[in-house]
This record gives C-alpha cells, sequence and structure tokens, in this order.
C-alpha cells in the first residue's frame, strides 16, 4: 500500500510520491503538476476542481470559490450554486480530485497520504485538515509542516554537514519561518514561527485596491463578474511583474478610462506595510534559537509568493546576503511531503534520514490572577508546553482549587505568548468536577500531549478520586460526529465532473472568461469560434473533436498572446 | 543518568561531537517509533550542549561569515546599557553598520533630548528612511536601544504622555513580541512604556468580497419583503 504526499496549499495543490530514492510529483488529468485549489459547480450540478474550476471563477463567480483554506477551522459556510460548504468539505473535494489523478497514474487504489499544513496552524486548523483527508477517504498518516518538508529536501542535497539554514516559506495565504540544523542524517528544526494571515493573496489585493483607487472605481458597486475580471487581470500583471519592470492594463473594466500603468517600485511602496510584517516572525524565530543572522549558512525561499522581487530584495536587506532557492519554490514543499510519506513507507534508502520538529507556540491554561483587583486583566496564562519545544512532548502540571468548597474547576486551554489569556488563542476548555473541601486541598494534574502532527491532547485527572477527563473542545469550527456524518453523506451524493471531457471543458471555460473580458469585433469572434466548437463536440466524432481542440487551443493562445484579453 | 554516559561519548565541549553522538542514538530512538526513548535521548543531549561554551565555535566554516564587531557599538553599550550586559552578551554589530549608527545615533539623541520633541513624529521620519534598518540584527539593536532610551526619558519625566510610542510601537512591532521585550527589561518596565493594556493591533484580515454571499443575503431579504407583500395582500 503507497502512502502519498499532498501539499495543500492555498492557491495551488499538488501530490507527490517516493520512488526509487526520489520524490517523484503526480501530474494532474491536464497533465500539469500544480492543481489550482479552486472549487465549483458547473452547470449540470457536478463538482470541478483545479483549473477549469480557476477557468470558472471569472464567468460563474457564484458557483466557484477559492482561498478557503484561510477559513480552516471556522464556521465560515461558502455557497456554491444553492449548495453550501465549509472550508474542510472544500478542501477534501481537493484531495479527493488530487487522489483521482494519483490513482489514475499509479494504477492503485491511495488510502493513506500525508498532508502538509503551515507550521503556525493552530490546533483547530490542523484537525480541520485531518478531517478534511478523512472525509476524502483518506487515512492521513501525517500532517507535517511546510517548512519542514522544505528543509527535508533542501538537508536531502547535503550542502554541508552541520549547516544551519533559515527557511522562510510564503505561500498565497501563510508565511512560515523554520530554523533548521543538518547534522549525519538529522534534520533538526530549532525553532519556528509565522503569521497565518500573510500570503500572496493579500499583496494581491494591495494591489486591485490600488487600482481601483487609482482609477477612481468603487469596489462595492462592481458585480461580481467585473470584480473577478478585474482580479484576474491584476493578478497576471502581479506575476508579470516579477520579470518585467512595469505592466500596463488597457482596459480591464468598461470604466477605466486610460491605461493603468504599475511599476515594480509603485507596487513594493503601496505593499510596505504588507510586507515589512515578514520582519516579526523572523526576529522571534532567531531571537528563540539564540542565534546572530550572520550565524546562518544559507536563508532558502520557499513558496510561490518568495518569487516577488520585493520579497528578495527586502531578504537580501535583511540578511546583508542573497537568499537561495534552486529549487521550484512552488514544488519543493510537494517534494518533502513526498519525502515523509517515503519515512512512513519505511523506505530503506532514507532509512538514515531523522527529522525532529518543533511546537511553534506557546500552550497553556488559565489561572487565577490574584493581583487583579480591578477585574480588568483577566485571568492569567500558565504555559505548559513552552514555544519551540522539540515535539512529540508531554508535559503534567498539578493544579488546585482556588476557593473553599469548590465543587468545579474550568480548564480552559490556551495558546499564545502573552501573560494575560484575553491576549492569547482560545482553543477549548472543559469543566472538572471535585469533591467538597477547603481551599487548594484539591489536586489535579493536568496533562498536555503536543505530538508529531502537532495536534494537542489534554486529560486531567482528579487526584482524591482518581477521576480522568479528555478534552472535548467546544471550539467553533470543529465538527461534532454528527455533523462529521453529515458531511460524508452530502460530499457521497456529489457528483463529479467526468474526467475525459476536462480538457475540452477547460478551453471552453477559457472563451467565456475572454467573452467576458472582450469587446467589439474580438468578441462576437470568440462567440462564434466557441458555438463553431461546441457544435464539434456534439457530434462525437473523435477524430473531429481532436483537431479542432487543437486548433480551438491555438486560437485561444494567440490571443493570449497578443494581450487582446489582459 | 549521567548524559555522557547515554550518549556514549566521554564529556566534551566540542559542540559536533555530541551532535554526532545524538544523531548515532536516534536511529535507534526514532521519534516516530519510540516517542519515549526519544524524548530521553533529547533531554541528555539538550543537557550535554549546555555544557559547551557559547562563544567557543568548532565549525570553522563559519567563521568567515561572521563580520568582525564593532567596537564602537560596544563601548556605548557598555557606557550607556549596564543593565543590557546582563543578558546580551553576544550582541555582534558588525563594523558594515559604523557610519549608520553614527548618524542615527546623533538623530536618535536629537529626537529624544526632551519630551515635546520626542512626541514630534516628523522628529522620527529619518527611521523609515534608514535603508540600515532593514537589516535584522541592526535592527533589533536600535529597536532595543530607542526602547531603553524612551524609557529613561519617561522616568525623567514621569507626568509626560508620550503619544509616539504609538508610531515607534508600529515601527519597531514592539507589541509583536512584548513577550521578548518583557523578558529583557522586565514586566513593570515594559507595561510603563507599552501600557498596561496590550494594544494589541487587530491585524486587519484579508477580506474578500464573496459574490455568492452577498447575492444570497439579497435573495433572501426580497424573499421576506415578498412574504411581508403577500401577508399584508391577504
Amino acid at each position: 500500500m503507497r502512502i502519498i504526499g499532498i501539499d495543500l496549499g492555498t492557491t495551488n495543490s499538488a501530490c507527490s510520491i517516493w520512488n526509487n530514492g526520489k520524490p517523484e510529483l503526480i501530474p494532474n488529468r491536464l497533465n500539469k503538476l500544480l492543481t489550482p485549489s479552486v472549487v465549483g459547480i458547473d452547470d449540470h450540478g457536478k463538482i470541478i476542481v483545479g483549473e477549469y474550476a480557476k477557468q470558472r471563477l471569472v464567468s460563474h463567480p457564484s458557483s466557484t470559490t477559492s482561498i478557503f483554506k484561510r477559513y480552516m477551522g471556522s464556521e465560515y459556510q461558502c455557497h456554491l450554486g444553492k449548495r453550501s460548504f465549509n472550508a474542510v468539505e472544500l478542501s477534501s473535494l481537493i484531495l479527493r480530485s488530487l487522489i483521482e489523478d494519483a490513482e489514475t497514474h499509479l494504477g492503485e487504489a491511495i488510502t493513506q497520504a500525508v498532508i502538509s499544513v503551515p507550521a503556525y496552524f493552530n490546533d483547530a486548523q490542523r484537525k480541520a485538515t485531518k478531517l478534511a483527508g478523512e472525509l476524502a477517504g483518506l487515512q492521513v498518516e501525517r500532517l507535517i509542516n511546510e517548512p519542514t518538508a522544505a528543509a527535508m529536501v533542501y538537508g536531502l542535497h547535503k550542502i554541508n554537514d552541520g549547516a544551519q539554514f533559515l527557511i522562510l516559506d510564503m505561500g498565497g495565504g501563510t508565511f512560515d519561518v523554520s530554523l533548521v540544523e543538518y547534522f549525519s542524517g538529522v534534520i533538526e528544526v530549532h525553532a519556528s514561527s509565522g503569521d497565518n494571515f500573510l500570503g500572496g493573496e493579500d499583496f494581491l489585493h494591495i494591489l486591485v485596491k490600488k487600482y481601483l483607487d487609482d482609477n477612481h472605481i468603487n469596489g462595492k458597486k462592481l458585480s461580481p463578474v467585473e470584480r473577478q475580471l478585474i482580479i484576474d487581470s491584476i493578478n497576471k500583471a502581479k506575476h508579470q511583474l516579477t520579470f518585467a519592470k512595469s505592466i500596463t492594463i488597457e482596459n480591464a473594466y468598461k470604466k477605466q478610462d486610460k491605461p493603468w500603468i504599475i511599476n515594480r517600485e509603485d507596487f513594493a511602496n503601496a505593499a510596505k506595510s504588507v510586507l515589512y510584517r515578514i520582519q516579526s516572525p523572523i526576529e522571534r524565530t532567531l531571537n528563540d534559537a539564540g542565534i546572530s543572522p550572520s550565524e546562518i549558512d544559507e536563508v532558502i525561499l520557499v513558496g510561490g509568493a518568495t518569487r516577488m522581487p520585493m520579497f528578495r530584495t527586502l531578504i537580501s536587506k535583511m540578511f546583508r546576503r542573497v537568499p537561495s532557492g534552486n529549487i521550484d519554490p512552488d514544488l519543493v514543499v510537494t517534494m518533502g511531503v513526498a519525502m515523509q510519506a517515503g519515512l512512513r513507507e519505511r523506505q530503506s534508502d532514507l532509512d538514515e534520514v531523522i527529522l525532529t520538529d518543533v511546537c511553534p507556540y506557546t500552550l497553556g491554561t488559565e489561572i487565577i490572577n490574584l493581583s487583579d483587583e480591578s477585574g480588568q486583566q483577566g485571568g492569567l496564562f500558565m504555559p505548559i508546553i513552552e514555544r519551540n519545544s522539540i515535539v512529540p512532548v508531554s508535559i503534567i502540571k498539578t493544579l488546585c482549587t482556588a476557593s473553599d468548597n469548590q465543587t468545579q474547576l474550568k480548564i480552559s486551554i490556551f495558546q499564545g505568548e502573552s501573560r494575560l489569556v484575553k491576549n492569547n488563542v482560545f482553543l477549548g476548555e472543559f469543566d472538572i468536577k471535585v469533591p467538597k473541601g477547603p481551599e487548594g486541598k484539591e489536586t489535579i494534574d493536568v496533562r498536555y500531549s503536543y505530538d508529531m502532527n502537532g495536534l494537542l491532547d489534554v486529560d486531567v485527572t482528579v487526584n482524591s478520586t482518581g477521576n480522568t477527563y479528555q478534552k472535548i473542545i467546544k471550539n467553533s469550527g470543529t465538527l461534532s460526529k454528527k455533523e462529521i456524518k453529515a458531511s460524508k453523506e452530502k460530499l457521497a451524493n456529489l457528483k463529479f465532473h467526468p474526467r475525459e471531457s476536462v480538457t475540452s471543458r477547460l478551453l471552453i471555460a477559457r472563451a467565456e472568461k475572454y467573452y467576458e473580458s472582450a469587446l467589439g469585433e474580438n468578441r462576437e469572434y470568440v462567440g462564434s469560434i466557441l458555438s463553431q466548437f461546441e457544435k464539434t463536440l456534439e457530434k462525437q466524432n473523435v477524430r473531429d473533436i481532436k483537431v479542432s481542440t487543437h486548433q480551438f487551443e491555438q486560437a485561444l493562445d494567440r490571443f493570449e498572446q497578443q494581450g487582446i484579453f489582459t | 543518568m549521567n548524559c555522557w554516559k547515554a550518549l556514549g561519548i566521554a564529556p566534551t565541549s566540542d559542540k559536533f561531537a555530541i551532535k554526532k553522538a545524538y544523531a548515532a542514538k536516534l536511529k535507534h530512538h526514532k521519534p516516530d517509533e519510540d516517542p519515549d526513548g526519544f524524548t530521553i535521548v533529547h533531554r541528555h543531549y539538550k543537557q550535554a550542549l549546555k555544557g559547551c561554551d557559547d562563544t567557543q565555535n568548532n565549525r570553522t566554516y563559519k567563521e568567515e561569515n561572521i563580520h568582525p564587531v564593532n567596537q564602537l557599538i560596544h563601548e556605548v553599550l557598555n557606557i550607556k546599557t549596564k543593565v543590557k550586559k546582563k543578558t546580551e552578551n553576544k550582541l555582534h554589530i558588525s563594523l558594515y553598520f559604523k557610519p549608520e549608527w553614527l548618524i542615527l545615533n546623533a538623530q536618535i539623541s536629537q529626537a529624544l533630548a526632551s519630551p515635546q520633541t520626542a512626541n514630534k513624529k516628523d522628529g522620527w521620519n529619518f527611521l523609515e528612511k534608514s535603508e540600515a534598518l532593514l537589516d535584522l540584527e541592526f535592527r533589533v539593536f536600535v529597536s532595543n536601544y530607542v526602547f531603553e532610551a524612551l524609557l529613561a526619558l519617561k522616568n525623567k519625566h514621569p507626568r509626560k504622555k508620550f503619544t509616539i510610542i504609538r508610531t515607534l510601537d508600529i515601527f519597531f512591532r514592539w507589541s509583536d513580541k512584548r513577550d521578548i521585550l518583557e523578558q529583557r527589561f522586565g514586566y513593570a518596565n515594559t507595561q510603563h512604556l507599552l501600557g498596561k493594556h496590550i494594544a494589541k493591533k487587530k491585524i486587519k484580515q484579508f477580506t474578500w468580497h464573496r459574490p455568492s454571499a452577498y447575492q444570497s443575503i439579497w435573495k433572501s431579504f426580497c424573499y421576506f419583503l415578498s412574504m411581508i407583500a403577500l401577508k399584508l395582500t391577504i
């Protein structure tokens, strides 16, 4: 039984497997390595995933959705047509599509997987990811931190025994920092930190805002289609700014009266406040590892957003050196996940590799704040697992009752670095019953166990009675058993778009997108070749379809190159 | 159990030898397969590393990376910040930024001459303009220097309000690393400067106009209106 590695990203996802001593990336149905994390429902009520759905984001914004990874572990519901989905269900649809591709490619059934998560994902977000895997019919063997996965791939290249490197991973939605040391086959993560709401999408958002402001367009008055059209062309411009110094957008929206020119410097200035947010997690990581920037051997960039010239410039200035990233930043995490999958399969060629990771944030509980007379501070935070402790870790702390004849204790679980719980992230709580007695007589043992997947388990033992309690998180976003069952049934009833016709469908979606954005003659022309193509499809002659698909694709490519539909 | 015995080596301050022994032990106690054994080995490893002197670095290839320590800045540190010495004994500020620091130092002293000058936002504009402040090491150094100088000024004029703290907080991201500052300058001092209530700025999270949700709300609203209209007609 093979275990596949899946990188479930905010904008793109990919999967891979450990084969003959190296990671093998698995192409999807369109023969691409990256599958856009976009889910939609087509006109016949069938589920579509990936590139096809991405093209339909423009033409059918109300039945397509993206960037839902940001809502993992929250109660956010997304409406696709008449149905509504939460982020877990949407992620599981992506996973299902990836598995289908992997099964076709490998020719065997896949039931086990290793999935990557941002290092700074909290407990609820990790549980949600694991659940998404389970809903897709997978047994999730391990959740691995994205920068750690990338570190494994770079560690495999064995640049220097004893080398320390800093991994900076900025994807579509999250930013992670990890300090990793490599020696004698051991990949040791020393410290890790991050920001869960900092990624390429934020930069896109800034650029869209700049576009709207510069052209005096009221963003609230745009229709969904118009909005997506603008986002789509701005996104393209953002990507092109990596190579070009300046980009001109002729007409992304009908009320844009003159061409809009954006150059790198203007973009960098507008995005400064967001970009500079990377400083805090980097500083914290180095502070925790007790290392100065000059002691780092290499700064490695991972994730698509690190391609931005402004990101690279800032990093060079911060570390006084040129960062490296000689492996494709979009795919390196996927390769690392495959390596972890290989480790789980106990592949002999990975026998020498050992990976140790840390818990990136402090986990603790609330205790009574005696100095707080005014009641403004609230409870104090008692750390139980300190941040950057090596995992797996299990720590027991003893707590006692705070007043006479107390019969109940509330154990609240928090994550964060502040002294006061109100500034930390609430993870869950549960009530413990204790026998009556004088203050401080009854004691309980609270045990926090943080496992290799980054999942937290809390159990409490009342010492006098010997009763034990397991954590029942009343957290928003964590589904109950009943809800999980309902989700499973809902997903089982969904029909997927057939794999075979996906190429032609993708072309049609592309043409529809162009039809939306083009005007005048071009619009008519696209309309005519589109209807011609659809007619050919209806005849169901295999050879004709093949020929006209090719022609149709070429025509669309030509349009793209001419920049008619920027 | 003695950590050296557990690692199977003679007591040494050679970091690399300890790491090698640790790696060899880990092969038999992998974190996935034997979590308890791994935890014990790791504890011994940490214990063994504690004995190593930080200044003695056995990895020769690294040395070329380390910039020479700037004497001048160390002098400044020794004179002005005696408390700092206890917690920070390995501050490497390279020669690299000597000219920048001379200028910045003059500008900071000028800005911090009195509470009135300190509260002038324009007086701090030089921070935004300084390229050198993007450097991680230099930035931390200047951030701590300003924090301490501001603390001293506040202690001198306890009744004055320092509105500039907000601006500097945003620039140096003090609220983000409040726990680190608390460790360094003490809880009371940090609270004195940054205020009791943590002004943790809510990061403006990414907002996406979701057309579908918007439409469905609008639809349900229309439905609601039509229902009322229906009731009224009946």
